[in-house]
């Protein structure tokens, strides 16, 4: 295990124009982990990760590598290697010269740079492609060489910049699994920025919910997703429908909340009393057609058809639209506009204090 | 598609115009006539062309040639040189470091900065030449070829700084970022990164300095004194009422040969790259 | 800084700093402000005490002239006509009708016939009645302003009374001399005097039919209209400096604006309605005339405008002339091959920023039902919009600093292009503080210009560095 831990400890960036990018902010991230930080863009991760690897100078707070402050310290020294949303590949030299770069700038001799670069281009599965330029190669190949020779330098964090937002959704799906695999293999803690929440949970061992320079939430991909502890982030990882109200009762674990669509009931993480303001979640893969606990009268609206998965939007006779998520069998649709009731369960449903969420494509296609 | 046959035989019509002129100067350059002339026929003749290789008893015996002074023009050529192999290196690092600090250095003074160095390109070329005189003057250096080179350098500079400029605008800030990061000294990132993917833009900022210097002669002339470069040179020899030797239409007709090959060689080369 | 720093090294941001800010100081600003100085520098031959100096110097060469004649074994009077001053800066009159007085006000030599020597320039300029140099032109002479004797040497005197007149005059004069040496390097030398000298008006002697033709010319009438000229008691009077001037600008803007009107279609054909693989060749048909030296394109045009050029020969061969025009004075001529010199300073601007528009943009545009006019109106100039101001601009710079193009052509006879009379100016009439007063005032009318046109254009200067 060859990665270190990274910490931040209140660290604040603020931009010369005065925009406060990130608001003080404390983070561990263990030695040896996938991790994430999933926003929005402009949420302030990339300066993060720009802070992290020396580009961008705290105006407070410090950042410790494994033990060491790393405060004066230029991008060149630190122990990190940064892969960017664009590679940016050297695109006169070749293949192995990009590779060995790090190695030529610490002045190892040309044969061991050029062993070196080929033992990590076996890694990537690029053996063959020592000689060519980056312009030859394909996407997925080219994402690889970045890859390569980034660990060239025997970095103990490696950065990743959204990295794969550049190919299509196929080779996307598979470099996941790679790098995933990369990682395992040379035990160097990954910090993995995105927006796209599917990369997220699918590769992170933890992630961190970022929202307007404040980080929301961190946990692993089932504690993020099911358990969210903010109106934003259960708004941004994944899907749900939302019902915003006041709150009725309290009762430990739980708590009833008052919407102009229904009374409902859901589990209350941070505690909200009555009276106070606050927005139930349900993901709408926990909808089903029956009464359950909680109970909607709707109609069907729209069917938009997914392949295994049905998504139906109903809605209700307040005036709201719930969406739903089923499998693709006969039984499960609906004829358009027949009454139907449905619920859910409160333990599948979240109580979380009013807050900004984030911005769903109904939203923006409601406008 | 009237509109598109008026518009081509516009172009025709401007090339014509743009060609016409340098036609009829090659044509005049082997009639053996003095002034050139297209008109007035008087057999063809290379000897305009051999003034510069024949010897000095045939030199001698030619009424037209024997006037001129065959060292000087090619003292003057070599002066040319001279100034250019000055002027050349110095604007590529003048342009460098313009491009570098127009492109890189945030600051307010920025604006500022691109008037005072653009302006000596949009300034006429006869004041720069003027105030390189009247300052060097001022301190003691008399006027000759090293005025001649500080007048050019001053709006040369100007070419290879607008040419790197828009090469560096297109490199990825990124590429001298993953060589910092991946522990590279900036000296370095300069010299892989930087300077490499400058070399084009570069060779060809340094085919136009050496034009602008060889063939300048608003500036020069004002910056010369005594001294004399190729342009001063052909320029003074319009200075005669009867005409000018048609010893500069066969130096025209030798300039428009090399600019025609090296114009297709060019065009040669971008088609085989556009494929 | 900073990130210069960061992105370059100490070393290199140093090279780099220290190079820009040599350009900019030791070749422009310095330059630029070592000008200004000469431009407000009264002319030294201006000075009270210069004009003292060589009132002493012509007393003293007197008394040595003098003297040779007093041994009788001397030679003679071959040194006498030594002094005589220059007659350059005479011009041609021009086809336009315009002269440009000499500037050396010469004295008229009066050879008196009974004089007991011969005629000696000096000894006759050697008298304490000298005028001195005003700003506002008042007449002030040497020997009231500094109360001075007057004096001055008889030509009918005797050779020993001459000799002493001009002895005593050369001592008073040397005395005068060191005095305002001192008084003139404590007081200040600075003024505005050699800018209004552009617009100062010069008597014009003319006959009146001469004159009736120039006021019939549309030069005479526009120049009229301006206030350039007039008349004051039947003499008529130019603003000889203004009116080069004037008319350079002029000449400069209207080539600017032919250059646009022929630029614009050529830069459109080669840049958007040519297919990609013909393009090379028509690039080619620019590229070459735009690459020769600026020399040989002008001098190709003297074999078609001499006055046994193509045309004359032409138009005398069709019998529609018998005497060969003169061309090469006509400030059209100039005119036509500046604007074919500099044309392509035109196209190229135009042509790299038009061919960066989508062909796509033009195919919607045609498709949502555009005419060419509107397409052109709405779509492609728009686009085009840095190119062309960037193209003008160079262009008009070009044009309005002329000096290769009107000296060629004219043969060095005309001085009808302003860069012409800043030549003249500072190296022929040895005026040199007049000139760089002229040179600066152009540069910056020039800068005007340009500045008053990017800023009706809304261009940047930032459009140069994006055409190119």
């Amino acid at each position: 295990m060859r990665g270190k831990s990274v910490t931040l400890e209140q660290l604040e960036v603020t931009y010369p124009n005065g925009f406060k990018a990130v608001h003080p902010t404390d983070l561990v991230i263990q030695a040896g982990e996938f991790f994430s930080i999933l926003g929005p863009s402009g949420c302030g991760k990339t300066t993060i990760l720009r802070a992290v690897s020396g580009f961008v100078e705290p105006s407070a707070g410090r950042i410790l590598i494994g033990d060491a402050d790393q405060r004066g310290k230029g991008p060149n020294v630190r122990e990190t290697a940064l892969i960017f949303q664009n590679l940016a590949l050297f695109p006169l030299m070749r293949i192995w010269e990009n590779v060995a770069f790090g190695l030529e700038a610490r002045g190892v001799a040309k044969r061991a740079r050029r062993d070196k670069a080929q033992e990590l281009l076996d890694l990537v599965a690029l053996t063959d492609q020592a000689e060519k330029t980056p312009g030859e190669l394909s996407g997925g190949q080219r994402q690889r060489v970045a890859i390569a020779r980034a660990l060239a330098v025997d970095p103990s964090v490696l950065l990743l910049d959204e990295p794969l937002s550049a190919l299509d959704l196929k080779l996307r799906q598979h470099m996941r699994a790679e790098l995933r695999s990369i990682q395992k293999k040379t035990g160097v803690t990954f910090i993995y920025i995105t927006h796209d929440q599917g990369e997220a949970l699918t590769m992170s061992d933890r992630i961190a919910v970022m929202n307007a320079g404040r980080i929301e939430q961190v946990g692993t991909a089932d504690e993020v997703y099911s358990n969210p502890v903010s109106a934003f982030s259960a708004s941004f990882v994944g899907e749900a429908n939302q019902f915003a109200g006041r709150i009725l009762a309290q009762d430990g674990e739980m708590a009833r909340i008052d919407t102009p669509h229904g009374q409902f009931n859901g589990r209350n993480p941070t505690g909200l009393v009555v009276g106070q303001e606050a927005i139930l979640f349900v993901r709408p893969e926990n909808i089903r057609f029956s009464a359950l606990e909680n109970v909607l009268h709707t109609h069907l609206l729209r069917r938009d058809l997914e392949g295994p998965f049905v998504n139906l939007f109903m809605a209700t006779q307040s005036g709201a639209c719930v969406a739903m998520h089923v499998p693709n069998t006969a039984e499960t649709s609906p004829a358009m506009g027949t009454q139907v009731t449905i619920g859910f369960m409160s333990t599948t449903a979240t109580i979380l204090p009013l807050g900004p969420v984030a911005r769903t494509g109904q939203d923006i296609a409601a406008e | 598609m009237t509109s598109q046959r008026i518009l081509n035989a516009y172009i025709g019509a401007f090339l014509a115009f743009m060609f016409a002129p340098l036609v009829l100067m090659i044509i005049a350059s082997f009639n053996d006539a003095s002034p050139p002339s297209v008109t007035d026929w008087r057999g063809l003749t290379g000897k305009w062309y051999a003034f510069f290789w024949m010897s000095e008893a045939e030199l001698r015996a030619d009424p037209v040639l024997r006037a001129l002074d065959r060292d000087r023009f090619i003292g003057c050529f070599g002066n040319s040189l001279q100034v250019a192999a000055v002027v050349v290196p110095l604007s590529l690092i003048l342009g460098l470091s313009g491009a570098v600090m127009l492109t890189r250095w945030r600051s307010r003074a920025n604006g500022l900065l691109w008037w005072v160095l653009l302006s000596p390109m949009l300034a006429p070329g006869i004041v720069l030449g003027l105030s390189a005189l009247v300052f060097w003057g001022r301190l003691g250096v008399g006027a000759g070829l090293f005025t001649i080179m500080m007048a050019q350098v001053t709006f040369v500079a100007g070419y290879p700084m607008l040419i790197l400029m828009a090469r560096l605008q297109r490199q990825p800030v990124e590429l001298e970022e993953a060589a910092l990061d991946l522990g590279a000294t900036p000296f370095l990132v300069f010299r892989r990164i930087t300077l490499p993917f400058l070399l084009p833009a570069l060779a060809s900022a340094a085919v136009i300095a050496l034009l602008s210097s060889i063939e300048n002669y608003n500036t020069t002339m004002f910056a010369k004194g005594g001294a004399c470069t190729f342009a001063t040179e052909i320029g003074a020899m319009s200075r005669n009422p009867n005409g000018h030797p048609p010893v500069i239409n066969a130096v025209g007709s030798v300039i428009i040969l090399i600019t025609v090959s090296a114009a297709l060689v060019h065009a040669v080369l971008t088609r085989r790259e556009m494929r | 800084m900073k990130d210069l720093v960061r992105s370059f090294g100490k070393g290199l941001t140093t090279l780099f700093v220290a190079a820009v800010l040599g350009w900019a100081l030791v070749l422009i600003i310095l330059p630029q402000l070592a000008m200004l100085e000469m431009a407000l520098t009264k002319p030294v031959r201006q000075l009270d005490s210069s004009i003292v100096g060589s009132l002493e110097r012509d007393a003293a060469s007197c008394v040595n002239i003098l003297g040779q004649y007093a041994e009788p074994d001397a030679p003679a009077s071959e040194n006498g006509g030594m002094a005589v001053p220059s007659m350059s800066g005479m011009a041609v009159p021009s086809l336009s009708g315009m002269a440009v007085p000499s500037m050396s006000g010469m004295a008229a030599p009066t050879l008196s016939a009974d004089a007991a020597r011969p005629y000696i320039l000096q000894c006759d300029r050697a008298t304490t009645q000298k005028r001195l140099v005003r700003e506002d032109g008042a007449e002030v002479y040497l020997d009231q302003f500094y109360d001075l004797p007057l004096l001055s040497v008889a030509a009918d005197a005797s050779i020993a009374e001459q000799i002493a007149a001009a002895g005593q005059i050369e001592a008073l004069a040397a005395g005068l001399y060191q005095q305002l040496l001192v008084e003139e390097a404590s007081s200040a030398r600075l003024g505005f005097g050699n800018f209004t000298a552009i617009s100062k008006p010069v008597l014009i002697p003319r006959s009146e039919e001469a004159q009736a033709q120039s006021d019939a010319s549309l030069n005479g009438k526009a120049m009229s209209l301006l206030g350039l000229r007039y008349a004051v008691d039947g003499q008529n009077y130019q603003r000889i400096g203004m009116e080069i001037l004037v008319r350079t600008l002029f000449f400069a803007v209207c080539a600017t604006m032919l250059a646009l009107v022929v630029c614009y279609p050529v830069a459109y054909k080669v840049a958007l309605a040519t297919p990609p693989q013909k393009v090379v060749w028509l690039m080619l048909g620019l590229i070459i005339p735009y690459a020769i030296v600026e020399l040989m394109r002008i001098y190709a045009w003297t074999s078609i405008i001499d006055n046994r050029g193509l045309i004359n020969e032409t138009l005398m061969w069709a019998g529609a002339i018998t005497e060969p025009i003169q061309f090469k004075r006509s400030a059209l001529t100039v005119f036509v091959v500046i604007v074919y010199t500099y044309v392509l300073f035109m196209v190229f601007p135009i042509y790299n920023v038009m061919s960066t528009l989508d062909r796509n943009q033009i195919d919607a545009a045609r498709d949502l039902g555009a005419s060419a006019p509107r397409l052109h109106w709405r779509i492609i100039i728009p686009h085009s919009k840095p190119g062309i101001a960037v193209g003008c601009i160079a262009t008009f710079m070009l044009a309005a600093g002329a000096f290769s193009v009107p000296r060629i052509i004219s043969r060095g006879l005309q001085s009808e292009w302003f860069s012409q009379t800043i030549y003249n100016k500072f190296f022929e009439v040895n005026n040199s503080n007049v000139g760089a007063a002229y040179s600066f005032a152009y540069t910056l009318i020039c800068f005007l210009i340009v500045g008053l046109f990017m800023w009706i254009m809304r261009a940047r200067l930032k459009d140069f560095a994006r055409v190119q």
